[in-house]
């Protein structure tokens, strides 16, 4: 199914839901839950207030329907009510936690198993180190960089889809990508150089 | 192409195939190339990072905000029926119907026998004021025409 096909579907479900089809939103809702909860995931590096978000933004959806018009590709309306919305929950826990450390958050990441074997758990405690620093770099850039790179590269969206989520330019979303993806290459270039050396 | 154009493609397509064009600058260019090699790097180092799996009664909580949402949570009487089964609700209005209906005749009751009743308790005490009312000014009355008169009679009033 290319783009347009995509564009046409998710937005004729949209206008069935306005004319009080639920199960067309049902639809919309399995098709891109795991994708709104994800990318909230990242954004916020919480489940449980990734989880919290991704429901206001699927009631948001809801609530709209009546109001509903297929100007945008439906997936950068949806990410658009899900960026502001963690943008929002990231303003109001940079307040509330400002002197609370990100290693306080560990309950909220994947635990590494006790294995057996001593080098599995080694290459386990290797590699969640290596998820850590990936989750810091990401969670150290701007906010805006941040969530053009995870649209970009966990939604595999382009510039013009992450311009209308952002509300900003394609040229703007290009700029962001540019200095975002310099500064990651930059704080996470040892991490393959290690491995380099490892293997 | 210059370099500048050829990180912005290299950038611009994470995990796919870079083109001919870029690949044979990449060939030449020891900087486009070192750019290339670690923004492949760090793709792979972000594939690595996966989120965890969604919990189970996310649908279910979604689906009880939205049946929620249908009256405002924000004021009392919305949290309320909110609370409902949207069956119940023609029972919750009967049963408002009949409790207004009640107030109000209890009320139109109430308004009938008030007056009769104030008429008995404010009547009284009224005549009773009145009364009080011309004792003292007969009082005053009485005691300016004593100061008036002159201090030898009184003298002599009170000998005899």
């Amino acid at each position: 199914m290319d783009a347009a096909a995509a564009l046409e579907h998710d937005a004729q479900l949209m206008l069935r839901v306005k004319e009080g089809d639920t199960i067309s939103f049902e639809l919309l809702l399995e098709k891109y839950r795991a994708s709104v909860i994800h990318y909230l995931y990242r954004m916020v590096q919480s489940q449980s207030v990734a989880e919290e978000l991704a429901q206001e933004v699927f009631l948001r959806v809801y609530r709209s329907r009546s109001s509903y018009e297929p100007a945008a590709k439906f997936t950068t309306w949806l990410f658009r009510i899900a960026t502001h919305l963690a943008l929002n929950s990231l303003r109001d826990r940079r307040n509330e936690r400002s002197q609370e450390s990100l290693d306080d958050d560990g309950e909220e990441w994947p635990r590494f198993q006790v294995a057996d074997n001593r080098k599995n758990r080694e290459q386990e405690m290797i590699a969640e180190a290596r998820l850590e620093e990936v989750r810091r770099a990401i969670a150290e850039l701007p906010e805006k960089q941040r969530a053009a790179v995870l649209m970009h590269k966990y939604q595999d969206m382009d510039y013009v889809q992450i311009a209308g989520a952002l509300g900003c330019s394609a040229s703007a979303v290009k700029s962001l990508l540019f200095r975002a993806y310099e500064t990651l290459r930059g704080r996470l270039g040892h991490l393959a150089q290690s491995r380099a050396a490892l293997s | 192409m210059n370099c500048q154009d050829i990180v912005s493609e290299i950038i611009a397509r994470p995990g796919r195939e870079t083109s001919e064009e870029v690949k044979l600058h990449l060939a030449t260019c020891g900087a486009c190339s070192d750019v290339y090699r670690q923004q492949q790097d760090l793709w792979r180092q972000l594939d690595a990072w996966e989120a965890p799996e969604i919990s189970a009664g996310f649908d279910r909580r979604l689906y009880a905000r939205i049946g929620r949402r249908a009256y405002s949570p924000w004021t009392p009487l919305g949290g309320l029926l909110g609370l409902l089964h949207p069956t119940q609700l023609p029972f919750a209005a009967a049963l408002a119907c009949v409790l207004f209906l009640a107030t109000v005749v209890i009320e139109r009751d109430h308004h009938v026998t008030l007056p009769a009743e104030a008429a008995v308790a404010i009547h009284p005490v009224e005549k009773e004021d009145l009364k009080q009312i011309e004792t003292a000014l007969d009082d005053i009355q009485m005691l300016s025409d004593f100061e008036a008169l002159p201090v030898g009679y009184i003298q002599s009033q009170g000998k005899s």
